[in-house]
């Protein structure tokens, strides 16, 4: 009977959870309900605006016109804050000259350099309705200049629609430009050559790019880590099959059809190699037209020509081309200096549709102010900031809602701790991102949104998921029953024997010898 | 270590470099009696000191491979056939059939292992070669063989930064030839690197492409150095495939030369016309220039070609005389090895080293057996001795399964006009089924053994000075030792297999005997004998019972 | 004076054979040498000790360092002298044998007497007399000395002549009552192999009925003896490493986790070259425990009467199942049955079961040439020879444990089957 105990207490007691331990599949607890919970659409940022007037009842005006205009929109939260000037401030900003001037004065009196906050200040002597710079300041007439305030506060300044749209994962029309969010990006300036025997080429690229991209990107080093680099590659021919126009006696150009363009791309690809990181690279490309084909004209779609100094086009999610045309001067004297002002310039606006700042449509009765240096105006950086954690924070809640359902469904994929510690991270960050965006505390909100959106990538691409994925239970079954089933068989029917034993009653059992 | 000379790694070499220099090299060799050597050499310095984010001639994705890494010199073949030592001299850079990466990584670097595995993982995407199969268990840290031959940083331990791994099952076509090609500043299109038709070049018996970076320093005091990366294809081709003995451009590579990248400072050919006075063959056009050179001892003639313009020119040689018997004489240290053994259980390694030199050589020879591969270090015998004087120094790491692969270095005293044998015995492991590649009675293969050897002549070398890097460096280039690296060829083996359709019947049978004994056991153990009288009327749960358990009488 | 001859003619077999031209196929052979126990190994550790190298740093010397040390002293002052010393063992073993199987009759004459009482009168017959007796011991040296497994076992010059020596010296040692000598051989045969750590169980028996007196406390002092031993083997064993314990994975951690598929007579081999990764650890824990753990506690509880069959048992499952056997521990058991010759009445598969330790024993070589040498069979042919060769050695203990049985019963209740006249059947109930 001891015996038979002894089998019972080897094979059960020993070998039930032996079996268990060893052929479980390794699954770290995950936080499903939380997962569950997440809606991207339920975020939204606060941002704070103050209204200095030089009355109380111009204040309430603007103000209350502005909260009408915005309550439709639930991604954006103004809180607004009235205020009157000081006769003082007043004065100064009437009699000041230029608008310049005008921001100097208000920028020592109120804190413009604070994220996500933006001033509406009256100005008499406006040439416009509402005027527009690089400060987190906008200049409004009085109270008639209202609605083109209101405008120009949607369209330039917030964009709600663009936000939106960052929200929901759509692809609308300015997501479709820009490039995806991460962490950094590479960008290349390529300097195409395709004739070096035939024309010298005095171009720096590394000091182009590093100062003006470089200047650029600096500014916002806080969303996007940038690597700059530049490349020569020579001897790369593409044929534009460009048309001689001639213009005049004397004159002529060489017409570039649009279709015959994302050709020219493929080709710069195959050069480019940029398969040695995993970060997105923006190729700015400077094609040096031979002098044979010069100057190249780009033609757009309706076969009219493309007029502007300089000529361009972009690819979304690519990177832009410049064509550099050499004059005929140049061309005699077989040397070509490029005109970097302008070539450079052109790269920094391409650059800025690419990263995510949008084209800012003419509102009537208000002034942007042009750019003047390299850098993005103070209010593009915080609408970015805006875009780049709510495309991230909803990203991010995406993925980590499929990777739920698919851990859910599928039981035998391993959850290694690597992988839970990704999805607790992801989900912790997510959850701080949303807090801070909705106190608008921008900064730290990106910081987070993107801190989750990298966790939660690292976590839905981790090769170690793919194991045990294609061991189906009933082969798991063929395995077990040779060897168990023969030896747990005699065990499992003495035991009932020897529970009735252990209860003190008689045993009665049979094997024919 | 190497008692009979370190290399000098204070490297003297006087070049100015501002921005970066392109040069491209192509050396012609004729093997008599039937073959051909080819040698193509892109040579670019860079100013090493400037980050590799911005590049003018030099391949961006090499650069940032190497800073990102920290990378200071990296060796990198795809080899395809082997080098006939004995009949063909030596070759200027030799290579393993297959691929084969080394590397020695900054002094800086803590991790060593990490960075390799993503180095190899990179550079296998960079030039679509499976590199990535490169990992602990086939990597291994030479201690004698290899040693740096580019400017390193004095006082340093830079063997244990080093990293050996070599692949002998890869093969080497047109998919790794593009991305190489595309790493040249004048890609395919102009220059020497439009000869590289992958048609053409893919039909010979000895092709290898390789990319070798490495520092150099500017001046003598060596406070700056450069980046040299050389892009190489070493080619030697057979007469009787291309079905002649006279050669050109247009036999060897479908096409002219369409003369010389305009990005290169200097674009030169050279013909070796050594063999002129035994096999004469009359080159068209006329060199531009020929060479004497006298290398330690022994004398070559050049024939130079200096290219500098764009017109198409084809390179012809007529021989004078068809047939001619020849007469093989080897080369200073030539080599064979073969595998011994029949059957699948067990078998040795030969090596034979050949000395035809009048005065002794010292070798190290480097063995690099896979983990399913044991070798036993106690059945060496070097000419049948187990305790030989000829070995001088001894180094060797066990192996263990799955996790790190065999590794012994020898260095060996050859004594003058002698063949020395070593023997090695190695026992055939059994692998688990799911270790085997898709086609296992293929075999595996053995990676080739290293020997890095300082000749003491120049005769049949053909490599480049170390200070050097270009061809003319080797003109009159004499020096007390001549510094080689020789790879054997591989073997394989063919190892035992399992029948791989019967996991699920071999669990079957081996339990079903595991459980024949504890039935009865069992049986023994938790019942007694009793006598029962017949004709007790048997339940029918007993009798269910009796159909499933075996009746013993 | 036969005795002498018998031990003559023996070694001088071995000695002549571990000469011959054919010892270096016979050393090689899977059958005869595995991985923990074969020559080559020994010498490729030896060396690699020598050369300053770390033997346990690889992957080929999976014996101890007790083992290590005194086959570096005795290679290094004696190698000539080393097949006379293996020889020389094997006839010690098989002397201790005959010692050991002298006491086991003894002990077997005496628990005879106790239940002489109990037995029917017409059983009486059946008792065994002094001659009979008598004869086992030499039927016991004449197996070890001559059968084919222990002298290829000897002759191939592997570990297994030690571990056999070890571990009849220990049974000697509880036979005769001297508790020190068997716990502290046991103790090195369990050091050296792991599975004699089984004997400890009837060798504890044995002590308690030979030294007379209160059976728990010599239980006690025997388990605890033992395993001072073995702890001290198990430190010495490091000091010789230099303090390091880093020898444990490659001595027991590769007998109880089997990373070496090369194929032996066991079962484990392909088993495990055809298992698939998920499920190794769970099969390799279940086969271990069948071999260490499962039988011993019921075997003991049903056999504790009869330590003598309960050590023959325990050795002859313990090569069966172990992880890496080889035909020396089949040759090392198979000399314990003549003991029990008073069995073979009862036991009904002796034909078949000697005929497949032939047919199994000459098919193994044949098909391992075909398999690895002509490439004309594949490596199921070994394996079902393994297979087969596995379940007759179970077929032989299983049928001398039912013999022993069904002879306990017909010694108590006489050899007529019937109940009140009528023909009966006799049930394992």
């Amino acid at each position: 009977m001891w015996a038979s105990a002894s089998f019972v207490g080897v094979l059960i007691i020993i070998g039930v959870p032996l079996w268990w331990k060893t052929t479980e599949v390794y699954r770290v607890a995950l936080p499903y309900d939380k997962i569950n919970a997440f809606d991207p659409m339920s975020h939204f940022i606060s941002s704070e605006l103050t209204v200095l007037a030089n009355d109380d009842k111009t204040a309430q005006d603007i103000a209350k016109q502005i909260e009408k205009a915005f309550e439709q929109s639930d991604v954006i939260k103004l809180k607004i804050k009235k205020q009157v000037l000081s006769k003082e401030l007043q004065h100064i900003l009437d009699s000041v000259a230029d608008e310049q001037e005008a921001l100097e004065e208000v920028a020592a009196t109120f804190n413009t350099n604070i994220h996500n906050t933006f001033y509406v200040v009256q100005r008499k002597p406006l040439f416009k309705d509402v005027w527009v710079g690089t400060e987190r300041v906008a200049f409004f007439r009085d109270v008639k200049a209202a609605p083109t305030l209101v405008e120009a506060l949607v369209h330039w300044i917030y964009e709600p629609s663009v936000l939106n749209g960052a929200r929901s994962e759509t692809a609308d029309p300015a997501r479709q430009i820009r490039f995806p969010s991460g962490p950094g990006f590479h960008v290349v300036l390529s300097v195409v050559h395709p004739k070096p025997q035939l024309m010298k080429v005095d171009f720096n690229a590394r000091d182009a790019v590093e100062d003006y991209i470089g200047s650029f990107v600096d500014e916002i080093s806080d969303l996007h880590n940038f690597t700059l680099k530049s490349q020569w590659l020579h001897l790369l021919e593409f044929n534009f099959e460009a048309k001689e126009v001639t213009d005049s006696p004397g004159d002529r150009h060489f017409a570039v059809r649009q279709d015959r363009l994302p050709l020219l791309l493929t080709r710069l690809e195959e050069r480019a190699a940029t398969h040695v990181s995993e970060r997105p690279t923006l190729n700015l490309a400077l094609y040096v037209v031979p002098c044979d084909t010069a100057p190249l004209v780009l033609y757009d779609a309706d076969n009219k020509r493309v007029s502007s100094p300089v000529q361009a086009f972009m690819s979304p999610k690519w990177g832009g081309v410049v064509l550099g045309n050499p004059t005929q001067q140049e061309c005699q004297e077989k040397l070509y200096k490029p005109n970097v002002n302008l070539i450079m310039g052109t790269f920094l606006s391409q650059l800025r549709k690419l990263l995510g700042i949008t084209d800012k449509r003419a509102v009537g009765g208000a002034r942007l102010e042009a750019l003047r240096r390299a850098a993005p105006r103070r209010w593009e950086r915080d609408a970015l900031l805006r875009l780049r954690a709510l495309e991230q924070l909803a990203s991010a809640q995406a993925s980590l809602a499929s990777l739920a359902e698919l851990l859910g469904e599928i039981s035998n994929i391993v959850i290694n701790d690597e992988v839970g510690a990704s999805i607790n991270l992801a989900v912790d960050s997510i959850q701080r991102a949303g807090q801070l965006l909705e106190r608008g505390d921008l900064l730290e909100a990106h910081k987070y949104a993107q801190q989750g959106f990298l966790a939660a990538e690292t976590a839905f691409m981790e090769p170690s998921l793919l194991a045990l994925l294609y061991f189906p239970d009933d082969q798991k079954y063929a395995i077990y029953i040779p060897l168990f089933l023969p030896i747990m068989f005699p065990v499992v029917l003495s035991l009932k024997n020897l529970i009735l034993w252990f209860r003190g009653k008689p045993v009665h059992k049979e094997k024919i010898d | 270590m190497f008692k009979s000379g370190i290399f000098n790694i204070f490297l003297t070499l006087l070049i100015q470099i501002k921005g970066d220099d392109f040069k491209e090299e192509i050396f012609i060799k004729p093997l008599p009696p039937s073959h051909l050597y080819v040698d193509f050499h892109f040579i670019t310095l860079v100013n090493g000191e400037e980050s590799f984010e911005h590049s003018y001639l030099a391949p961006r994705s090499l650069g940032e491979i190497m800073s990102r890494y920290q990378v200071d010199e990296l060796h990198l073949t795809l080899t395809e056939g082997q080098w006939k030592h004995n009949q063909w001299g030596y070759p200027v850079l030799d290579a393993a059939p297959g691929a084969e990466l080394y590397a020695w990584f900054n002094t800086d670097v803590i991790d060593v292992d990490i960075q390799w595995k993503k180095l190899s993982s990179t550079l296998s995407g960079l030039f679509c070669a499976s590199l990535n199969f490169i990992e602990t268990f086939n990597t291994i840290t030479p201690k004698m063989s290899l040693w740096p031959t580019g400017a390193q940083k004095p006082k340093q331990n830079y063997t244990s930064q080093l990293r050996y791994a070599s692949l002998p099952r890869e093969i080497v076509c047109t998919e790794n030839l593009t991305p190489w090609k595309k790493l040249l500043p004048c890609e395919s299109t102009h220059g020497f690197s439009s000869l590289l038709n992958s048609r053409m070049i893919h039909n010979t018996n000895y092709h290898s492409i390789g990319v070798h970076v490495r520092r150099m320093c500017v001046d003598n005091n060596c406070l700056e150095t450069n980046l040299e990366i050389k892009q190489t294809v070493a080619l030697v081709y057979d007469f009787k495939i291309i079905n002649s003995m006279d050669w050109s451009f247009r036999k060897l590579f479908g096409q002219g030369l369409p003369g010389a990248c305009p990005l290169s400072s200097s674009s030169k050919i050279y013909v070796d016309t050594t063999s002129n006075s035994t096999y004469r063959f009359k080159l068209t056009p006329e060199p531009n220039l020929i060479l004497l050179s006298q290398r330690g001892g022994s004398e070559t003639e050049l024939a130079v070609y200096n290219i500098n313009n764009s017109i198409m020119m084809n390179i012809v040689a007529k021989y004078e005389t068809k047939s001619k018997l020849f007469v093989n004489i080897p080369p200073p240290l030539s080599f064979t090895r073969y595998v011994l053994g029949y059957g699948k259980e067990f078998g040795g390694i030969v090596t034979e080293l050949t000395n035809n030199y009048w005065a002794p050589i010292d070798v190290v020879l480097l063995e690099n057996a896979p983990w399913w591969l044991p070798i036993q270090l106690s059945s060496l015998r070097v000419n049948g001795e187990a305790e030989s004087k000829l070995i001088l120094s001894q180094y060797y790491s066990p192996g263990r399964s799955r996790q790190k692969p065999y590794h012994l270095e020898l260095l060996l005293h050859l004594p003058p006009k002698s063949t020395t044998t070593l023997t090695i015995d190695f026992e055939f492991v059994f692998l688990k089924w799911q270790e085997y590649p898709p086609d296992a009675n293929h075999g595996f293969y053995i990676g080739s053994a290293l020997i890095s050897a300082n000749l003491p002549t120049a005769k049949n070398y053909t490599s480049l000075p170390i200070t050097g890097n270009t061809f003319d460096s080797i003109v009159n280039a004499s020096k007390p030792w001549y510094p080689m690296v020789f790879r054997t060829n591989g073997a394989m083996v063919s190892l035992p297999t399992p029948d791989f359709s019967m996991p699920y019947n071999v669990i079957c049978l081996a339990c079903t005997v595991v459980a024949l004994a504890f039935g009865p056991l069992n049986n023994i153990c938790t019942k007694e004998l009793v006598l029962k009288a017949p004709g007790t009327s048997i339940s029918l749960r007993q009798k269910i019972l009796n159909m499933f358990k075996k009746k013993k009488d | 004076m036969a005795l002498i001859l018998k031990y003559f003619v023996a070694g001088l077999v071995r000695y002549w054979l571990i000469h011959t031209d054919y010892w270096q196929t016979i050393s090689n052979r899977v059958e005869i040498a595995t991985p923990l126990n074969s020559w080559k190994r020994l010498i490729e550790g030896i060396y690699l000790y020598d050369h300053g190298i770390d033997p346990y740093e690889g992957d080929s010397f999976h014996e101890s360092p007790i083992v290590l040390v005194f086959f570096h002293f005795m290679l290094k002052k004696v190698p000539y002298l080393l097949p006379l010393i293996f020889t020389l063992m094997d006839i010690l073993t098989a002397h201790i044998l005959y010692k050991t199987s002298k006491a086991f009759v003894l002990i077997l004459e005496e628990s005879q007497e106790k239940i002489k009482q109990n037995i029917a009168k017409e059983s009486k017959t059946m008792l065994l007399n002094k001659s009979q007796l008598n004869e086992a011991p030499d039927y016991v040296l004449s197996v070890y000395l001559f059968n084919p497994y222990s002298v290829l076992n000897c002759v191939g010059m592997t570990s297994t002549v030690i571990q056999n020596l070890l571990v009849s010296v220990s049974l000697w040692g509880a036979a005769s009552g001297q508790r020190l000598l068997a716990c502290t051989f046991i103790a090195l045969a369990t050091h050296q192999a792991l599975y004699p750590i089984l004997l400890v169980v009837p060798i504890s028996i044995l002590l308690a009925n030979v030294n007379k007196g209160c059976n728990k406390c010599s239980y006690n002092r025997t388990l605890l003896i033992f395993v001072l031993c073995w702890s001290f083997l198990i430190y010495i064993s490091a000091y010789i490493m230099n303090g390091s314990y880093s020898y444990f994975y490659n001595t027991y951690g590769f007998i109880l986790t089997v990373p070496d598929l090369k194929p032996n007579i066991g079962l484990f081999w392909y088993f495990f070259t055809e298992m698939f990764e998920h499920f190794r650890l769970l099969f390799v824990c279940a086969f271990q425990i069948n071999a260490l753990a499962l039988y011993v506690v019921p075997l003991t509880l049903r056999f504790h009467k009869e330590p003598v069959l309960l050590a023959t048992v325990l050795i002859a499952l313990s090569t069966i199942f172990r992880s890496y056997p080889c035909v020396g521990d089949v040759g090392f058991y198979l000399a314990f049955l003549p003991l029990w010759k008073h069995l073979f009445t009862f036991m009904q598969q002796k034909f078949i079961v000697g005929c497949a330790f032939i047919i199994t024993s000459v098919l193994g070589p044949t098909v391992w040439h075909l398999w690895i040498y002509s490439g004309s069979a594949n490596a199921n042919f070994f394996f079902g020879v393994t297979l087969s060769f596995a379940t007759a050695q179970i077929f032989l203990i299983t049928d001398l444990l039912f013999a022993y049985i069904k002879r306990e019963f017909t010694l108590k209740h006489g050899s007529s089957r019937q109940i009140d006249g009528k023909p009966a059947k006799l049930v394992l109930r």
